[in-house]
């Protein structure tokens, strides 16, 4: 069961292409990470989702649904975390519950509590932590099945940082819901997305469990003046050199190598950047897409 | 509840989470801070705390019950089912003095703390390799 | 969903319910001290006094037809306009609710509202021109204004103001081009529909002597054309042939000619006829305004 299919989704502002022949199979029951430069057609890509946005090409389907037509069962965050300003935080509430059937007002009342949010206190007058964590508690209490976040973290202090995550991983162990979170940092997604989804220059660049992905790139690092023999051989993503060393990031297991080599396994960080280096580079296409 | 175990990330350590949480949960089995029939933190607890996707604490519970540390019953939670490093307290002590012995030793022949584990580091290596070939089980 | 459009047109609410009120109290006020002051005058000297008296109003009530102005200003187009601008529509399209129905609820619930509150201020209107009934200043029909803010005409050009705004807004995604395009059309609407409104019906033609031609019609009738028609049937729409000198003489001289005058009147009994005209036509437009609103929100791609 896929969460989210794109199939050569494209959206074209005027001239330029925001998003471009995507294809993608999100699977259900994972947090994905959504990771690519700014501009890269994140926002696009989560707007297209709900129907906010229509696409130019393709189509764009959500829990087997055509996007906007699953809103009772989506919810989405957005980049700025709109809220009314001059509702209280009760208000707000209540905004989720009328607008909403299968609000859980339960947990809603006692995220507030749990935070020490006052409810009689305007929107407008908390501070950046706390806005997210009301309008966190806006789409946890819609009960949604998949969950899109656009740069949750952005603005926050570590500490807020830290709080939402652990919010939202909580949610995550109670309901089992899908996550597809973007951010252009990804040291803030380590640790809580188990799939990732690369998104450069409008395209799609990886995708993938994150485990299998790290466990299959090694990073090698030997004389310059093998590097070419050793590229011609392997499947490189990225390759820089210095006039004696080389240092290549290869995909699968590299075989019988000059004990001059070494190699070694990738963090997530490195492999992100890597690709994000070379747009050309990717992981796709992949015949099984769509297996969780 | 009383939570037993405090789980800690190192995040900048390479060593992937869920590494991290089953080595912590060995490390108290070999302290004897958790004690067969203990109960481990649930997902969602060890989540509220390091804000970590719950997967992966499933799947270092996975691990732990693969080899056998822990068993999952369905409804109650996940319960520490033996412990770990066989020696008594009273072997421990005895083996510590033992090392302190040789350490002290070894400094006197003029080795560096560096050369110090970098030799016991290599006998440990060969001692265990010996006796997996020989065919005896791993711990 | 009706919670959230009251909650956020709650300032909008209660002032306009304000300003209706103190409209009211106001104009009642006037008409029963109006009434007071008529009481057993006759004549010249009753003229007189509803004269002074409804000078003295004369400042508020021309202003009146303005007012649909700010409806649209205040309540039409910050409806889109206001949540596209904020990013708030991100949050009010992703509920449950889907977007047309959103949509669909506020502009029902706010047009309603506005409709009553048009209604309550033709109510209003119409009950203080009937206090000069009898006398030369109950102009509810020939006076431009005073039409436009009685009966149900009121009700049709607040509804109008209102769903004129929220296409504004809807097509502007912006909040101020919004209020502008809703100012400069609802100006052109109000000048266009007041020219047009003496076609209405097929006007009345009176024909009279030639000094009596300017005053053979109704007093609040409205006047749409005055002609002479000459012995041969023949009607000219200026300055009889061969005839000048001042006004006396002229009408001695156009008389002679065998000349009448004739004048084409809208009669003051047409008053409800009329109403129900333009209150349909403005109707018809904001329906039509509303329409465009729908289908830039819940069409167009964003």
């Amino acid at each position: 069961m896929t969460a989210l299919t794109a199939t050569g989704l494209g959206k074209r502002y005027r001239r330029s292409w925001a998003l471009r022949d995507c294809s993608l199979a999100v699977p259900a029951g994972r947090v994905v990470a959504l990771v690519g430069p700014n501009g890269a057609g994140k926002t696009t890509l989560l707007h297209l989702a709900v129907g906010l946005l229509r696409p130019t090409t393709g189509s764009v389907s959500v829990l087997g649904m055509p996007a906007g037509e699953a809103l009772s069962r989506v919810a989405v965050l957005a980049q700025d975390k709109p809220l009314y300003d001059g509702f209280t935080v009760a208000e707000m509430l209540r905004f989720g519950r009328r607008l909403n059937p299968r609000w859980d007002h339960e947990l809603a009342a006692k995220r507030i509590e749990e935070l020490k949010i006052p409810l009689n206190r305007k929107v407008g007058k908390l501070s950046g932590g706390q806005q997210t964590q009301v309008a966190l508690t806006v789409v946890l209490a819609k009960r949604p099945e998949l969950l899109l976040l656009d740069e949750p973290l952005a603005n926050l202090d570590p500490l807020a940082r830290h709080d939402v995550m652990r919010g939202l991983m909580s949610a995550v162990a109670d309901t089992g819901m899908t996550v597809l979170l973007s951010s252009h940092v990804v040291s803030d997604l380590e640790n809580t997305c188990d799939y990732l989804v690369v998104l450069n220059g409008g395209r799609v660049q990886v995708s993938g469990d994150i485990e299998e992905l790290l466990a299959g790139h090694r990073l090698l690092t030997g004389p310059a003046d093998l590097a070419d023999g050793v590229a011609a051989r392997l499947t490189t993503v990225d390759d820089t050199r210095t006039d004696r060393q080389a240092t290549m990031l290869i995909r699968g297991e590299p075989d019988a190598l000059d004990p001059r080599w070494t190699a070694r396994g990738v963090g997530l960080e490195e492999l992100v950047l890597a690709y994000l280096r070379r747009p050309d580079s990717s992981t796709l296409p992949r015949p099984a897409l769509a297996s969780a | 509840m009383l939570e037993l175990i405090d789980f800690r990330l190192d995040r900048s350590s390479g060593v992937a989470t869920y590494l991290q949480l089953v080595h912590q949960v060995k490390h108290a089995l070999r302290l004897g801070v958790l004690r067969p029939g203990d109960r481990l933190p649930t997902a969602k607890e060890v989540v509220d705390q390091l804000a970590i996707n719950p997967n992966t604490v499933l799947k270092a519970y996975r691990e732990l019950e693969r080899e056998g540390l822990v068993a999952g019953r369905p409804g109650l939670g996940t319960f520490v089912q033996r412990s770990l490093g066989g020696a008594s307290v009273t072997d421990r002590a005895r083996l510590r003095d033992a090392l302190a012995e040789w350490v002290h030793e070894a400094r006197s022949a003029g080795l560096d703390p560096e050369d110090v584990e970098a030799l016991f580091a290599s006998v440990v290596l060969d001692s265990f390799r010996m006796r997996n070939v020989s065919g005896e089980g791993t711990a | 969903m009706f919670w959230l459009t009251v909650r956020q047109y709650r300032m909008q609410l209660i002032v306009t319910a304000a300003v209706l009120a103190a409209i009211g109290v106001v104009l009642l006020v006037h008409s029963i001290t109006t009434r007071n002051a008529m009481a057993g005058l006759s004549g010249d000297a009753l003229d007189q006094v509803v004269g002074d008296r409804v000078a003295l109003m004369h400042s508020l009530v021309t202003w009146l037809p303005a007012a649909p102005a700010l409806v649209g200003l205040f309540w039409g187009a910050p409806l889109v306009a206001r949540e596209i601008e904020n990013g708030t529509h991100l949050l009010a399209w992703t509920q449950s609710v889907p977007r047309r129905r959103w949509l669909a609820v506020k502009v029902a619930v706010l047009a309603g509202a506005v409709t009553l509150c048009g209604l309550a201020l033709g109510a209003i209107v119409t009950g203080w021109v009937g206090t000069f009934e009898g006398t030369p200043f109950a102009y509810k029909f020939s006076d431009y204004g005073i039409f436009a803010v009685s009966g149900v005409a009121a009700a049709g050009w607040w509804l109008f103001a209102f769903m004129l705004g929220t296409a504004a807004g809807a097509l502007t995604r912006k909040l101020l081009p919004a209020l502008v395009v809703t100012l400069a059309v609802f100006f052109v609407a109000v000048f266009v529909l007041f020219q047009l409104r003496e076609n209405y019906a097929e006007p009345e033609r009176i024909v009279a002597p030639a000094a009596q031609a300017a005053t053979a019609q109704d007093a609040d009738a409205m006047p749409v054309e005055s002609n002479w028609v000459g012995p041969d049937g023949k009607e000219i729409a200026g300055a009889v042939e061969g005839c000048d000198g001042d006004a006396s003489t002229y009408l001695a001289c156009v008389q002679g000619k065998g000349y009448k005058g004739v004048t084409y009147v809208q009669p003051p009994d047409r008053y409800w006829r009329f109403q129900w005209t333009e209150a349909g036509i403005l109707a018809a437009a904001a329906v039509l305004l509303g329409g465009v609103a729908y289908q830039r929100v819940s069409r167009r791609a964003l």
